[in-house]
């Protein structure tokens, strides 16, 4: 067999083995990722802006109060104060 | 082109191309693998940069190339540069018993990749100097250089 043809030969192939499937689930991970970082600095950006807006004090109670009724977010307020109450409590406990 | 089509190109050139990688990292499949990752994340990331005016893999094994030697070049793995500092004649003993992985390995950097894609690739000579970003006379010189010293290396090898 001559030196070219043994060149010529096809390099062996190589199974895919979940390789492309890795790089597919990376790109989506890191396209994910900078579609948060973007997203949050839009946000960052944006809210030095809130302190500014001519909203007068009745028109931002209002548009809090909705947030403040929410029941979900009184739970979370109360798991929260709860917690950081239990907790001195627990380390003297033990 | 989302993640999902990038992934029809990844499972077509997946094969070629790590099988490259392999040559060039002289057999070390993990390092061609992690160097397989970089130049498809690489290619993502430029796909707009791809004109079309070439083949998509030139083009990606130009990636390949310029990774493989980043990585060279920091963990000094061989030398790189256009001498024949690198090429060690192996002792007479062990010539016989060179197959063409072997030889291919004693080989410089631009030797094996040039070889490679000329011929078991079957790239022409103007896409794989493109590919290794190198004048086409460079690019022949690498392939008649590489194909003399392996003639030396497999002489007793043939039949």
């Amino acid at each position: 067999m001559s030196l070219d043809t043994l060149l010529s030969q096809p390099l062996a192939p190589v199974r895919d083995d979940g390789f492309s499937a890795r790089i597919v689930l990376e790109l989506r991970r890191r396209e994910e990722w900078r579609r948060l970082l973007l997203w949050g600095a839009t946000v960052m950006a944006l809210l030095p802006l809130a302190l500014v807006l001519p909203l007068a004090p009745t028109d931002l109670a209002k548009a809090l109060m909705p947030l403040a009724l929410s029941p979900a977010i009184a739970y979370a307020a109360g798991a929260a104060v709860l917690l950081w109450a239990l907790r001195p409590a627990r380390t003297s406990f033990f | 082109m989302d993640a999902a089509a990038f992934g029809v190109l990844v499972r077509q050139h997946q094969s070629a191309l790590r099988g490259f990688l392999r040559r060039l990292t002289r057999g070390d499949h993990a390092l061609a693998d992690d160097l397989a990752q970089e130049t498809f994340l690489e290619a993502y990331r430029k796909r707009a940069q791809f004109r079309g005016d070439s083949a998509f893999a030139a083009w990606l094994y130009a990636i390949a190339w310029s990774r493989f030697l980043m990585m060279a070049r920091q963990r000094k793995l061989e030398p790189l540069e256009d001498d024949n500092a690198g090429f060690v004649l192996p002792e007479t003993a062990s010539i016989a018993k060179l197959d063409l992985e072997k030889a291919l390995a004693c080989l410089r950097a631009p030797e094996r990749a040039a070889l490679t894609l000329c011929f078991a690739l079957g790239m022409p000579h103007e896409e794989a100097a493109m590919a290794l970003a190198m004048p086409l006379g460079t690019l022949k010189s690498h392939v008649a250089r590489g194909r003399e010293k392996l003639k030396t290396l497999l002489q007793d090898h043939a039949p």
